[in-house]
């Protein structure tokens, strides 16, 4: 397997908080999201892979370049995409693209003047004027306009209605038909991963709680809905995480087919994990 | 860097479009009075102005956070910067001695004297404001401009009472030492900002 991201023990200690041994795998043509409530570190990761942060150790490796030797040319073939305004609230597309222009080697301008008709961005109105959601298109439109390899994106789909969404979600899977390129995205959106991702990288409390095929996840993961007698039943290994109320106790347990012959064992959804993990105690 | 000193532009470009208007009717005030050196005095307080203006544009955009996801380096960022100032200052130092010149020419006051003083301390200015701005954020660094245009001037002026020099105008030295003096606070500053840019989290 071909990686396009590999991050080994990522480390940075801001105050107050400290992303620990962070370290995972993009794959070449797949899509990856990380997920993790607000806080969990998802930005700071993605800031400290570019050196908008400055990492205290490890190392990023992307397409088998060392970041830290060789990072004017990786960011030439990098989209961006940042959660908030990316450019003066004052500008206009036509400003950005001779900013961009001058800025990357591959600058395709038809292209990105393509995505604003595509995207029905006006090309003369200022940033300020533009819907959040239309910010976003045009933020993706820069990113997707210069010939990248990879596209990381923070939370490109909060605050997004579904319509907007389900878009900029078609425009991802459009990107990801070359099989050289992948995309990295942060969301706590996880229904958005459900429809595209391939893989699933899940942060919490700035540590990596697992980076999973998202096919595999959801097959071996089940919830078990059971009582408080009922729980020693279960083999203490497959348990990951129990969430407990008055009447009943909720079970998150991997190898769920090994309990199907003495539990009903529910499929779960991303959602309902990343759930589990943040809300729920371990036994 | 050419497309960071673009962005500055195209930003200083509406402010400048929007004083233009304003400046003439200064020029025009100036005639009426028979005095430019009010004028004066404005450019040469724009031409500072102009550097606080792209950094409350960078800030309030968070530019910086995306301009270092751009194959940008930490460097340009810092020199951009300073070129985007340097020219603004050029310009508006050109217009200051023209004025200057139509002043003593028009209306036989001869300001040379003060007008070098004012694009002196521009530079200083620019010099000590950079640096902060970029350590602590524009609100700061606006602070410290203040700070330092109330101060600077007592300062300098008790520094050259307590070495009791005899000033005379028209001294070689009193062309070169500024010059120099400029020459080495502006490349501290320069240093200065790319330390502190180099290792800065955005």
């Amino acid at each position: 397997m071909t990686y396009s991201l590999q991050v080994n023990n990522l480390n940075k200690t801001l105050s107050g908080f400290s992303l620990e041994d962070i370290s995972f795998n993009i794959p070449s043509g797949s899509i990856v999201g990380l997920i993790g409530e607000n806080g969990s570190g998802k930005t700071t990761t993605i800031k400290n892979l570019l050196n908008i942060m400055k990492k205290d150790s490890g190392d990023v490796i992307f397409w088998d370049k060392s970041f830290d030797n060789h990072e004017i040319t990786i960011k030439e073939e990098l989209g961006v995409v940042m959660d908030e305004i990316f450019f003066p609230n004052n500008f206009t597309p036509i400003m950005i693209n001779k900013v961009l222009n001058n800025t990357y080697k591959n600058w395709d301008e038809e292209k990105f003047f393509s995505y604003l008709e595509k995207f029905k961005l006006p090309k003369d109105k200022i940033f300020k004027e533009y819907s959040k959601g239309m910010q976003m298109k045009l933020s993706i439109s820069s990113a997707l306009s210069h010939k990248a390899k990879m596209i990381i994106l923070d939370e490109p789909t909060s605050g997004l209605d579904p319509i907007i969404r389900s878009e900029i979600l078609d425009e991802f899977l459009d990107f990801i038909q070359d099989e050289e390129c992948s995309i990295l995205f942060s969301t706590h959106i996880t229904s958005d991963l459900d429809r595209i991702a391939d893989y699933i990288i899940f942060i919490h409390e700035e540590k990596i709680v697992f980076s999973k095929d998202r096919e595999e996840l959801l097959t071996d993961y089940g919830v078990v809905h059971t009582t408080e007698e009922e729980l020693d039943k279960i083999p203490k290994k497959l348990i990951l995480r129990i969430m407990k109320n008055d009447f009943s106790v909720s079970v998150l347990v991997r190898n769920r087919y090994e309990l199907s012959e003495q539990f009903i064992v529910d499929s779960t959804t991303t959602e309902n994990i990343m759930l589990f993990f943040i809300k729920g105690e371990i036994l | 860097m050419k497309a960071l000193i673009i962005k500055d532009f195209l930003n200083l470009k509406h402010i400048i479009k929007s004083q233009f208007q304003i400046l003439l009717v200064f020029i025009a005030l100036g005639f009426i009075t028979k005095n430019l050196f009010f004028i004066i005095s404005i450019l040469a307080v724009l031409s500072i102005s102009y550097n606080l203006t792209c950094f409350a544009y960078d800030e309030n955009s968070r530019f910086y956070s995306y301009g270092l996801a751009l194959p940008i380096n930490r460097k340009d960022i810092v020199f951009s910067r300073y070129v985007t100032s340097y020219i603004v200052f050029l310009v508006t130092s050109m217009l200051i001695l023209l004025l200057t010149y139509m002043n003593s020419i028009i209306f036989n006051i001869s300001n040379y004297f003060i007008s070098i003083t004012l694009l002196f301390v521009s530079v200083l200015l620019i010099a000590i404001f950079t640096p902060i701005a970029f350590k602590f954020g524009l609100e700061k660094a606006k602070i410290s401009m203040i700070f330092s245009v109330s101060f600077l001037p007592i300062v300098l002026i008790n520094i050259f009472k307590s070495l009791n020099l005899n000033i005379n105008l028209n001294s070689l030295y009193l062309k070169i030492i500024p010059m120099i003096i400029l020459l080495i606070v502006s490349f501290v500053s320069i240093k200065l900002s790319t330390i502190i840019v180099s290792k800065k989290d955005f």
